[in-house]
């Protein structure tokens, strides 16, 4: 295996991806289990199949459209959600399937050979290619800058959006800001889990963390080296046994929440 | 020292069709310490959410300084109810103190300097949190964390103090402390403007108390 990693481009690659995506675990996953947000990102994620789709018709790069889908649907959500509590939900779950069903639809528009969709849909670690890890690597600058740059400010507004207000911070800013992190970071996510299965790798590392640790620096450090880990277990298994990626990814990362969970549960036991 | 703080005259808020405040009008000068005190649903919270710019469709009159309170932000203090917190966001109480000291400029890599820190411990010991500043905000009882939104407050260096309810769901002795430590406040020129249910601390405290 190490020998094949240093002859092998596609491995190196998939190496880089699983680096890049783990940094973006550790930060916005951490920000999606601690808000709940994971019925939005989920509407993201799939809502961005339709952007997929378009990219293929129209025979534009896919990930620009599906960046620009993620986006627009991010901000709709963001929208909604602040507007009416209770129809919140309902217009997730409208643009959840609306993203799918377009993406059906543009891509049965397509004539000749059918691209590989299942790609996006279960995502291939091992088909990622140099031009992704460069999109790739440009989205973690863009969000890990604009995360740390602003820090603070983050943290404030999502622990109290009603205070941040007063304190003289835009809340409109910020939360729109983290609607286009979180919608960025689903997009690089895709190449490596897919959009169906881009949820467990946003929620389970950071959950798992959360249970470890109450600082939420220590939880961003700790969610990505898990995620670093469940891609790099799924790269090897997937190498190896040539089962889809994306989903040993998702099995490790699954696992791994419901053993931790399972000890969490034990020691605190033990301590009462 | 008669300078009015707050003025509002002829305010009405409506929820649809429902009205929650009708034809309201008060001042409250520099230096006063008002309890605003009435039944539920008479419309508290949304005096004070209408006052602080949350509510926007109102009709009448509110100005604080003499301006739209969204000018004089860095002039206010506000204490909400604990109901809008992430109470378990996993951030130090030292943290949570701090948030108050940013903005409204954005400064980018703003960081907390031990100097902040320092202010920061001094607030908290001002409320009777000696030693919390590493605790996460998710391990504070209930009455200490009010505590904690209050010395959040004042790490703003207010003028005047908005509080929504802060001592409920707090034992008496406690809560008698956080109104003296409020009255202390108010002795050094900070005007204070509290919701609250507990006429007895209202009436042995505030210099004003205003029933809705
Ligand atoms: N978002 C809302 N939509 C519709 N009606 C509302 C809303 N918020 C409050 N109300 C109504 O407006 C009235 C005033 O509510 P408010 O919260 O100001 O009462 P309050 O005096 O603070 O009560 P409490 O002592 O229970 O805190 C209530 O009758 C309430 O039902
Ligand atoms: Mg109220």
């Amino acid at each position: 295996m190490i020998k094949d990693f240093f002859q092998y481009e596609f491995l190196q690659n998939a190496f880089w991806a699983s680096l890049l995506s783990a940094i973006i675990c550790g930060v916005i996953g951490v920000i999606i289990s601690q808000k709940k947000l994971f019925m939005m990102a989920g509407g993201i994620a799939h809502t961005s199949y339709g952007g997929v789709g378009l990219g293929f018709l129209l025979g534009i790069e896919p990930m620009i459209t599906a960046t620009a889908f993620s986006v627009i649907s991010a901000l709709i959500i963001g929208r909604v959600r602040k507007k009416g509590g209770r129809n919140s939900d309902i217009i997730i779950a409208l643009l959840w399937s609306l993203g799918m069903a377009l993406g059906v639809v543009f891509t049965s528009l397509l004539k000749g050979y059918p691209p590989d969709i299942n790609a996006y849909l279960f995502g291939n670690i091992l088909a990622v290619k140099k031009s992704d890890i460069l999109i790739m690597a440009l989205f973690c600058l863009i969000i890990l800058i604009a995360f740390f740059m602003l820090y603070n400010y983050i943290i404030s507004f999502l622990f109290d959006e009603t205070f941040a207000l007063v304190s003289g911070i835009n809340p409109v800013f910020f939360e729109n800001l983290i609607l286009i992190l979180i919608a960025l970071s689903i997009i690089l996510l895709i190449r490596v889990v897919g959009i169906i299965l881009v949820m467990a790798l946003l929620s389970a590392p950071s959950a798992t963390a959360s249970l470890i640790c109450k600082n939420i620096k220590g939880q961003i450090i700790l969610s990505s080296v898990f995620s670093f880990a469940f891609c790099l277990i799924g790269l090897l298994i997937s190498y190896n046994f040539s089962v889809s990626s994306g989903a040993v990814i998702v099995f490790v990362a699954v696992i791994s929440y419901l053993i931790s969970l399972l000890l969490n549960k034990i020691i605190n036991r033990k301590n009462r | 020292m008669n300078e009015t703080v707050i003025s509002i005259k002829n305010l009405s808020v409506s929820y649809g069709k429902y009205d929650a405040i009708q034809n309201i009008s008060l001042d409250i000068k520099r230096g006063e310490f008002v309890c605003i005190i009435g039944a539920n649903g008479v419309g508290k919270t949304t005096l004070l959410h209408t006052v602080l710019g949350f509510i926007k469709q109102y009709s009448g009159e509110v100005k604080v300084l003499g301006k739209n309170v969204k000018r004089v932000y860095k002039h206010i203090g506000f204490v909400p109810q604990t109901e809008t917190c992430e109470k378990n966001f996993p951030i130090t109480v030292e943290k949570a103190v701090l948030t108050a000291t940013l903005g409204p400029k954005i400064i980018p890599f703003k960081y907390f300097s031990k100097n902040d820190c320092y202010k920061a411990s001094k607030l908290l010991e001002n409320v009777g949190l000696r030693g919390y500043e590493k605790r996460a905000v998710g391990e504070l009882s209930g009455g200490e964390f009010q505590r904690m939104l209050i010395a959040r407050a004042l790490a703003q260096n207010p003028e005047i103090l908005f509080l929504d309810e802060p001592t409920a769901n707090i034992d008496t002795e406690t809560a008698d402390k956080i109104f003296s430590i409020l009255s202390e406040l108010n002795k050094n020129s900070v005007t204070i403007v509290l919701v609250t249910h507990d006429l007895g601390l209202a009436k042995k405290y505030s210099t004003k108390i205003i029933n809705l």
